[in-house]
Formats: C-alpha cells, sequence, structure tokens
C-alpha cells in the first residue's frame, strides 16, 4: 500500500510513501511524521475520502487550507491545491489508487477532482464552480476501449461531501440511458466502483500520543472509540467479565499478561467491580509484584500502554493502527518489549502497524525479532523523515535477513553518532 | 556491504579522529557511501573495543555496519581451521569475507595481507587497504553499492 500526497505542508514535491505491516516512522521533530499520519487516517477513512477527508478527526488536526496546502514563501506563495491519495493491492496482480485534489474556497478545503483506477478502468472526475465532468475508460486485451464522458451541473444545494458521488452517480445513470452501453450492465458496475472509490478498507484507527489519565474508579460506560483510549477501560471491565474460554476476554487477558510480563510492567490484570450489575463502578487492579493494587497507585506507563495493548489485540478490530509515540512513560525494557509486540501482531497479516516513534529500543527489538526470523524482513519497513530544509524528504529503509538496516541516507542517525562522539571525545586532549 | 574492517584497525577507524591512514575509509562510512561487515569472531572483537562499543553499536543502528549471522562466518571459520590452509590465524576474517563476498580489507596484519589475496582461500581473491594510497579500492569496491543503489532506485521510481 502506497499513501500518495503532494503539496502539503512541507511535502512540497510528489511523494509516494509505501506502508508495509509493520511501518515504523521515525526522524526528528517537526519533519512530518504526524502530518503524514494524518493524511494517511484521512485517506484511509472510506466515509470521507475522496469527497470531504477529515482532515481535522482527533487526534489530528491539519486546521484549513492555508495551513495544509505547502507554503513556499516569497513570491511562490502558497500553492493553489493539494493532493493526497492512496494505491494498494486488491489481489490477482491487481491494484486499485485514487488521487484527489483540493483546492481553496474562502479557506476551506474543497476537492476539485479525483483521479480513480481500478485495474482495467480509470475515471477522472474534475469539479469546477457547479459543474462536473466525468470521463471514464475501461480497457480490455484485444478489445477497443470502452470511454465514456459524462457532463452535467450540480444543483446548487449539494455540498461537496459524500452526497456528490450519488448525485453525480445518478447523473451518470441518467445520461447512459441514452447512450450505448446502457445495455452493458457489467461496464456500469465497473463505472460506479470507480465513482465509488474502491472496496471498503477494513478500518483504520488512530491513538493520539498521550492516553487519558488513569482514574480510580470508572463510573461512565462508553466503548464509542476514543483516540485517547477513553473507551478502554469500559471495553477491559466488559470483556474480562466473561469467563468463557477462547472468548475475546480470554484472549485480551491473556495477551495483557504476557505483554504485561514481558515488559516489567505488571503481572496481572484484573478488573474490581464495586456492585453485582454490569452498570456498576468498577476499578482497574493490576498487581506487579504483590496483591492487586489500583491502576492510579502503579506507574504512569501502564495506563498509558493499556489503550495501545488492547486496541491491537481485539479481533474485531483488525485494519489499519495508526499510532503515535506509544512507548511514552515506559522504562526501555517496556519499549523493547512493545517492539516484539508489534512484530508479533503485524505477523498474523489482518492488521497494519503504522508507529511513530522516538524509541530506539522499541526499533532495535522490531530488528532483533527479523534477525531471529519472528518476522519476515518484507513485513517490516522504517520509513525515516528529514527535513535538510524546507522540504520533508521520506525515505524507505529496509531491513534484511539479520535485522540490518540497508542502504540507509547519511542523515540517518546523524546526529547520534555525532553524539556518540561528543561522549567519546569527553577528556581527550583534543577535547580540552 | 563493501570491507571489512580488522579489529587492530578499527579503533583507529571508528572514532571522531581517524589515524589519516584510514581517513578515506572513515569518509567512506560516514557518508554512507560505504557499508562495513561484521560478525563471528570479528564481532566479539569489536565487543572488547569497550571505549568504542557505543560508537559501534550506533554505527550498526545507522547502517553504517553490517551484522552478519554469527553461525555462518563460524562453520566457514572451523573448516578453514580444519584445512590449515591460512598462514594468519585470522581464518575469522576470511570466513566473513567469504560469507558475505566482501573482498576489501582494512588490516594492518601482514599475514592476513597473504591470506586475504591468496585466491586458493578467496576466489575473486580480496585486495588489502591500508592507507590513502590506496583510496582507489574504496572507490572501486563501495561507490558502487549504497549510493548507487540509491539512485537507481530513485530513478526507477522516476
Amino acid at each position: 500500500m502506497d499513501i500518495v500526497l503532494e503539496h502539503v505542508r512541507s511535502f512540497a514535491r510528489r511523494c509516494e510513501i509505501p506502508l508495509r505491516p509493520l511501518t515504523l516512522l521515525v526522524g526528528e521533530n517537526s519533519t512530518g511524521k504526524s502530518t503524514f499520519l494524518a493524511v494517511a487516517a484521512a485517506v484511509l477513512d472510506r466515509r470521507g475520502f475522496p469527497w470531504s477527508p477529515a482532515f481535522n478527526s482527533p487526534p489530528y488536526s491539519l486546521g484549513n487550507f492555508d495551513t495544509i496546502a505547502t507554503y513556499k514563501g516569497g513570491k511562490y506563495g502558497r500553492d493553489q491545491q493539494f493532493t493526497m491519495g492512496i494505491r494498494y493491492d486488491v489481489g490477482e496482480g491487481r491494484s486499485h489508487e485514487t488521487i484527489a485534489t483540493y483546492a481553496n474556497e474562502h479557506g476551506q478545503v474543497i476537492l476539485s477532482g479525483f483521479r480513480s483506477c481500478d485495474a482495467d478502468i480509470t475515471g477522472e472526475l474534475s469539479l469546477d464552480q457547479n459543474r462536473f465532468r466525468f470521463e471514464v475508460c475501461q480497457t480490455t486485451d484485444g478489445a477497443a476501449p470502452l470511454r465514456a464522458d459524462f457532463e452535467g451541473e450540480l444543483p446548487g444545494a449539494v455540498s461537496r461531501d459524500t452526497m456528490l458521488g450519488f448525485t453525480i452517480w445518478n447523473q451518470v445513470l441518467e445520461a447512459s440511458r441514452e447512450k450505448e452501453f446502457a445495455k452493458q450492465p457489467a461496464f456500469l458496475r465497473r463505472v460506479h466502483e470507480v465513482l465509488e472509490v474502491g472496496p471498503p478498507f477494513m478500518g483504520c484507527h488512530s491513538l493520539a500520543p498521550i492516553r487519558s489519565k488513569p482514574r480510580r474508579t470508572y463510573d461512565e460506560f462508553s466503548e464509542e472509540y476514543s483516540p485517547e483510549g477513553d473507551h478502554i477501560p469500559t471495553l477491559i471491565a466488559r470483556l474480562l467479565a466473561s469467563a468463557e474460554k477462547r472468548s475475546e476476554g480470554a484472549r485480551l487477558r491473556d495477551a495483557l499478561v504476557h505483554f504485561g510480563q514481558e515488559s516489567g510492567l505488571f503481572r496481572k490484570l484484573d478488573v474490581k467491580r464495586l456492585g453485582k450489575q454490569l452498570t456498576d463502578p468498577f476499578q482497574i487492579q493490576v498487581s506487579v509484584a504483590g496483591p492487586l493494587v489500583n491502576l492510579t497507585d502503579v506507574g504512569y506507563g501502564v495506563s498509558q500502554v493499556l489503550p495501545v495493548v488492547v486496541q491491537s489485540v481485539l479481533k474485531s478490530r483488525h485494519g489499519i493502527y495508526l499510532l503515535q509515540q506509544p512507548e511514552v512513560h515506559l522504562h526501555p525494557r517496556a519499549q523493547a518489549a512493545l517492539g516484539t509486540f508489534f512484530a508479533d501482531m503485524a505477523r498474523r497479516g489482518d492488521r497494519t502497524f503504522v508507529v511513530e516513534t522516538h524509541s530506539d529500543h522499541l526499533v532495535d527489538r522490531v530488528r532483533y525479532e527479523v534477525a531471529q526470523g519472528r518476522i519476515s524482513r518484507d513485513r517490516v519497513m522504517i520509513l525515516f523523515f528529514d527535513k535538510p530544509g524546507l522540504e520533508t524528504e521520506v525515505t524507505p529503509i529496509q531491513l534484511d535477513d539479520q535485522g540490518n538496516v540497508v542502504d540507509a541516507p547519511a542523515s540517518y542517525r546523524r546526529f547520534f553518532l555525532e553524539e556518540e562522539f561528543r561522549l567519546f571525545a569527553r577528556g581527550t586532549t583534543e577535547c580540552a | 556491504m563493501c570491507l571489512i574492517v580488522d579489529a587492530n584497525v578499527a579503533a583507529m577507524t571508528f572514532t571522531p579522529n581517524p589515524a589519516p591512514d584510514f581517513q578515506p575509509v572513515w569518509d567512506a562510512l560516514w557518508k554512507c557511501r560505504a557499508t562495513a561487515v561484521f560478525g563471528g569472531q570479528l564481532a566479539q572483537e569489536y565487543y572488547e573495543l569497550r571505549r568504542h562499543r557505543r560508537i559501534i553499536r550506533e554505527m550498526e543502528r545507522s547502517g553504517r555496519l553490517c551484522r552478519v549471522a554469527d553461525a555462518k562466518v563460524r562453520d566457514a571459520t572451523n573448516r578453514l581451521i580444519r584445512s590449515e590452509a591460512c598462514v594468519s590465524d585470522d581464518e575469522h576474517i576470511v570466513a566473513l569475507a567469504k560469507v558475505s563476498g566482501v573482498r576489501l580489507l582494512c588490516s594492518h596484519d601482514r599475514d592476513l595481507h597473504t591470506d586475504f589475496t591468496n585466491p586458493r582461500l578467496l576466489r575473486p581473491p580480496g585486495h588489502v587497504y591500508q592507507n590513502p594510497a590506496h583510496a582507489h579500492l574504496i572507490r572501486k569496491f563501495c561507490d558502487g553499492s549504497a549510493t548507487s543503489r540509491r539512485k537507481a532506485r530513485r530513478s526507477r521510481k522516476r
């Protein structure tokens, strides 16, 4: 899968950034990692993309057109349009691609057109004021390509969101009755697919870099997804209440205990209900070395990592996970254990983890897992974000079978090496 | 992967102020034009360079040093020891070259030079870098590696 972006903040030039089941985003602050995650979340959200992507859906906040489009400075000013999109395999050697362009309307971001390719068919939509033009071309082996152009006017009341897609589709249907391919339902079905933009994704879940504070007692019950993990305690309470073997609760308990022990964070985790009903308040308790104690009475790192682990192991939540600094507040041992955890989850194949991290311990552990053969090197990638000037450069760095970093640019980890030199030179005469 | 830095010169290469003889090697590593390989006994020897350990670890993290599977190097070393074909006692370096395919060595060990350039031990035979007069070897064996691969990849993308 590739995420495409151009003229988005510091991504001035077109970047086609590949994702693997475990993709680690590394680089200094303000090099574009979070912008990339925000764009990835926007294009992976099928409800909004490409018609009206959620640029400001928590935990991301890209702002309005002026804060999204690249500002080149001086006489070059701000770009008039920006582009984002996605390309992915749909099996049998076929791939799907949707690249959309957005423009400025009174500071707001509006769709100005998109190009969508799905194997043999390509559709191009362009919007100008209240008019649209939609061109489709299907190529089949040995036959002349099937082409169709649709033009029309949009009702003034139609906003440029998903409804716009339906409006255009209706006009396409009406217009096609007069055209010869009305008798070709297969072609019309493909046109619809292109306009609807591809098959649905399994879901995209973003977790914020700072998760919600632990509470001594939980008395509000909501399982509605929250990027800060507000829903996690309720989820844990419900799932761990199930005593059935092989239930999702049992799997969650096993995963939590396993991770807790590997990371040294806790040996046991349980829910203490303050009543007999499922709706009664409850407390989350953990045991680090001795008896169970309240979640608020142990290290802050435990409550911060729980949303990461719980959200990732839920069977029903397969899809793409965009995680920002899952290692915050964790000791290096726990950071390393997170590396193993992600490698283990990414190996399974039904979920993709895009992890923005500043943790060497996490990255080192992933490399170790590759060297141990516990995850294939093909399933892991490091994306190095660098900003030598005003523009972000993203370098995909691969690992070999031994977990070695392959073909990294000279700027990759240059600071760390220079820092080691400074430490090395301490006390030497040259330094003095 | 394009060169091996023997432990006897590693301390004067992997430092902020490398010895003049090894400045070109260090420059190539620093600019990621070259990647040095290590593994097996050489990894242990690097580990014993206590003052340089953190630098070596960081070079490995940044992709300037590349680890080769210890087991493969050990097996190749044992075969060389059994064959008694080496003049030096650095069979592990020749073994590392065999396993990794690297044919450029930085070393001050005369006996090892003999082994490394012996076509009966290494085919094709290796070359030895000792001082800046041998800088052409770095260009020959290293400049064709990382940088050009990156360039080729970029141009393919375009």
